[in-house]
């Protein structure tokens, strides 16, 4: 039998002609533990919010489904006062909806909460609800053990002060709610701490930072360890001030990172120094037990002002702080970059587009970046996995490098696009990078199926202490205009004469002109050098049958380049 | 017409390679075929003159097929066809001066059942002559199993370069071998495979657009 509550009409908690029951329990103002089961408690709209008073508001042990009464317009709202927590489940594990309302507890401070979720939560949801409140940790907190929570995309959260959630959860958590945050926070979203349990959280929605200094979007701190995190979300830093110092997702110790194709980050709004946008990384102490890997699908990226990485996983050199080889895989796909900053302007500080330090293995497929200080780079260890790539990748404008590596194993850029367009960068900049493998340097370079676009820089580098074997810089195409250059070896540039010489780039194409190659949609043009004339990569390029099935297995051993070999069109 | 590439060594495992080994499998059954009409076609070139096993693989028992260059160190640019069942039946048929070295030639396998002169090879169309031929009557293939490229035999590396490869599970008739030798190749293939070589640069189609 549905319940209701009426501040306005007390009579009707007991109208028996409502078809409500008896609620003796539950009054406007209490402090109380309901430990009785209940079906629907239907709460009605009210001039002033039900004000549920001060200390822990309302603790219930058992299952309880909080639903607006749609007997009179309006939206319910619960207001928490200086209650520390509005609502505390301790011990409940059966099912509890807040359905309609608005709940706001207006006690800022730490240990104040909307929603304290015990461990033994196995089963909230909340659903067309609004979030609003100053808390200084979260608007709700899931307790270690606690499962199960979730805020559907209908709910909003308005938050002045606090996250969404601040939580060490073992269990699961999701919310797909839009976040309007304006106050002080460790984040939208923190997670202080997670366990060798593996636990999981999932966030979703649009979220909006306004006139914060401090606040991260995700933050998992150097105590979480063996979370596993998914993010679908769109994110916003609007009106940030210039004393803004976080990553948009700062994200530590995660045990499997996931971010969701169709995601978005949108800093234009921020005009000062900052972190980066998303930065992702294991403590060699502390960090997880069980590593998987980091996965970030299709998403944009919009800057104007933050200074750091744009995506940085792993750092530039190993620490404690930053355990080396911590991730199997690192696989981005599809991200599209773009700052605003213009970094071709002298006095920008030099980050990367997209960066990867000591990391395993990386599968760096169709990102695009516009403007930068490098655009992709990676530094290696050398024990980086020889099936690490960068595939289908444009850099345009980078101020330094368009494609960078220091050290590491197996570097291999395949159907790269690097476009100077005026800005100053090189290519392909190999440094530390040698084939005979010497300890303490990267080898395996490739360079293949590449265009090099320069118009006052080198088309590829590689500095005093690399070097390449034959071919492995190959089936190229150079477009080189005003004062660039194909190549340069420690600086100094070499002619192309010079550079096939050593057997690099034999069946690649030097031209100065792109109109040759690339209609006006930067597409190559069917019939051009650059059309059906690069080098088949197994894994990469077609090599399935020609219903796009039943790939051969293809394995061998290398014998060594046949001199005989040419590029066969028949005609 | 259309364009076909072969696969070019690299130096890392990465890649396709010269006398990598391709493994197709059973090919569509392709080696369960061989007692009845059947036809393959491959495009490929030989880099020397030496002997050397480029196709083909062993299932159980004596089961086995092989395509072989220059068997025996002839050295006269030869093809030899062999296919053993599993009762040691042997089906073996040879063309001398089919093929030369460096040179990209499409070969059409083209059986129309068991039985003397039923299995002929054509290049770039043309049929080429028997040399010799061994027809057991008694062969059966009665089973399917892997057919490599390359590497046949461990360690033993074929020096040639394939390419386009379509299998069939009927003879092909003149006017279709014809326009194989063109390139186009009929429809109802057991296998198609086109190994074309990619463009060089950026598919832009897989970019994400920018977000104003």
């Amino acid at each position: 039998m549905p319940k209701y509550l009426d501040k306005d009409n007390p009579a009707a908690l007991d109208n028996v002609a409502n078809g409500s029951a008896a609620l003796p329990y539950l009054t406007v103002s209490y402090a109380t533990t309901q430990t009785t089961a209940l079906d629907d408690l239907n709460i009605a709209p009210t001039a002033a919010p039900y004000n549920l008073g001060a200390g822990v508001a309302l603790t219930l042990t058992k299952g309880l489904n909080f639903v607006a009464w749609p007997v009179r317009e309006g939206m319910p709202e619960i207001n928490g006062g200086d209650a520390t927590r509005l609502f505390n489940f301790s011990g409940v594990a059966a099912a509890i909806l807040f359905d309609g309302l608005k709940l706001e507890n207006t006690r800022a401070g730490l240990g104040s909460y909307i929603i304290q979720a015990g461990a033994s939560t196995r089963n909230l949801r909340a659903r067309n609800c609004v979030f609003e409140g100053a808390t200084t940790l979260g608007a709700i907190t899931v307790a270690s053990g606690g499962s199960g929570v979730v805020i559907e995309d209908s709910c909003v959260f308005n938050i002045t002060g606090g996250g969404v959630v601040y939580n060490g959860l073992t269990g699961s958590f999701e919310s797909y709610a839009d976040v309007n945050l304006a106050g002080t926070a460790q984040a939208a979203y923190f997670f202080p701490t997670g366990d060798s349990a593996g636990a999981t959280a999932v966030i979703g929605g649009t979220i909006n930072l306004t006139d914060n200094t401090n606040n991260n979007i995700v933050r998992c701190s150097v105590g979480n360890t063996d979370m596993s995190i998914t993010i679908d979300s769109t994110f916003f830093l609007e009106s940030v001030p210039s004393t803004f110092t976080r990553s948009a997702w700062d994200i530590i110790n995660p045990r499997v990172f996931t971010a969701e194709a169709g995601w978005r980050i949108d800093t234009r709004g921020t005009t000062g120094i900052a972190l980066g946008d998303i930065h992702i990384y294991n403590n060699a102490s502390q960090g997880a037990t069980v590593n998987a890997g980091v996965t970030i699908g299709a998403g944009t990226i919009d800057r104007a002002g933050i200074d750091g990485y744009g995506i940085k996983i792993g750092d530039e050199s190993p620490s404690d702080a930053h355990g080396q080889n911590k991730y199997l895989f690192v696989n981005i796909d599809g991200v599209t970059l773009r700052d605003g900053k213009e970094f071709g302007t002298a006095g920008s500080t030099i980050t990367h587009d997209f960066f990867i330090g000591n990391e395993k293995i990386y599968h760096l497929t169709n990102l695009h970046g516009i403007q930068g200080g490098y655009g992709i780079g990676w530094k290696g260890d050398d024990v980086v996995d020889a099936d690490s790539y960068a595939y289908n990748c444009l850099m345009e404008g980078m101020r330094l490098a368009h494609f960078k590596t220091k050290g590491g194993t197996g570097t291999r850029w395949i159907n790269c696009h690097a476009s100077e367009d005026g800005k100053g960068g090189i290519g392909f900049d190999l440094t530390d990078n040698t084939d005979s493998g010497a300890s303490g340097l990267g080898n395996a370079a490739i360079i293949k199926n590449c265009i090099m676009e320069m118009n006052s820089d080198a088309g590829v580098n590689i500095d005093a202490a690399s070097n390449l074997g034959d071919q492995d810089v190959d089936y190229n195409v150079y477009i080189i205009t005003g004062t660039g250059n194909p190549v340069t070896i420690a600086g100094v540039n070499i002619t192309w004469a010079e550079w096939q010489e050593r057997r690099n780039d034999l069946h690649s194409y030097l031209i100065t002109d792109r109109n040759q190659i690339l209609d006006s949609n930067g597409n190559v043009k069917v019939g051009s050098v650059a059309h059906e004339t690069g080098f088949p990569v197994t894994g990469l390029t077609t090599t399935a049958d020609i219903n796009g099935a039943n790939a051969p297995t293809l394995t061998g051993v290398s014998l060594g380049f046949s001199t005989n070999y040419k590029r066969r069109v028949r005609t | 017409m259309s364009i076909k590439y072969s696969f070019a060594q690299s130096g890392i495992p990465l890649e396709c390679q010269v006398g990598s080994d391709a493994n197709f499998g059973t090919l569509g059954g392709f080696s369960a075929l061989v007692d009845g009409a059947f036809a393959l076609c491959i495009d490929l070139r030989f880099g020397s003159n030496a002997a050397n096993t480029f196709f083909g693989g062993t299932g159980t028992g004596s089961r086995a097929l092989y395509l072989q260059r220059n068997a025996g160190s002839s050295r006269d640019s030869s093809i030899t066809f062999t296919s053993t069942d599993a009762s040691g039946d042997v089906r073996t048929v040879k063309w001398a001066g089919a093929v030369e070295n460096n040179r990209w030639k499409t070969c059409v396998f083209n059986s129309s059942g068991l039985g003397a002169d039923n299995l002929n090879l054509y290049v770039d169309g043309e049929l080429k002559a028997i040399t010799s031929q061994t027809n057991d009557a008694g062969f059966n293939a009665d089973e399917a199993f892997d057919l490599s490229f390359g590497e046949v035999s461990a360690g033993v590396i074929a020096p040639f370069d394939f390419t386009t490869l379509y299998v069939y599970n009927r003879a092909l008739t003149a006017s279709e071998i014809a326009q194989i030798s063109l390139g186009v190749y009929p429809s109802g293939y057991v296998r198609g495979y086109s190994f074309p070589f990619p463009n060089i640069g950026v598919n832009r189609t897989l970019l994400t657009p920018v977000v104003n």
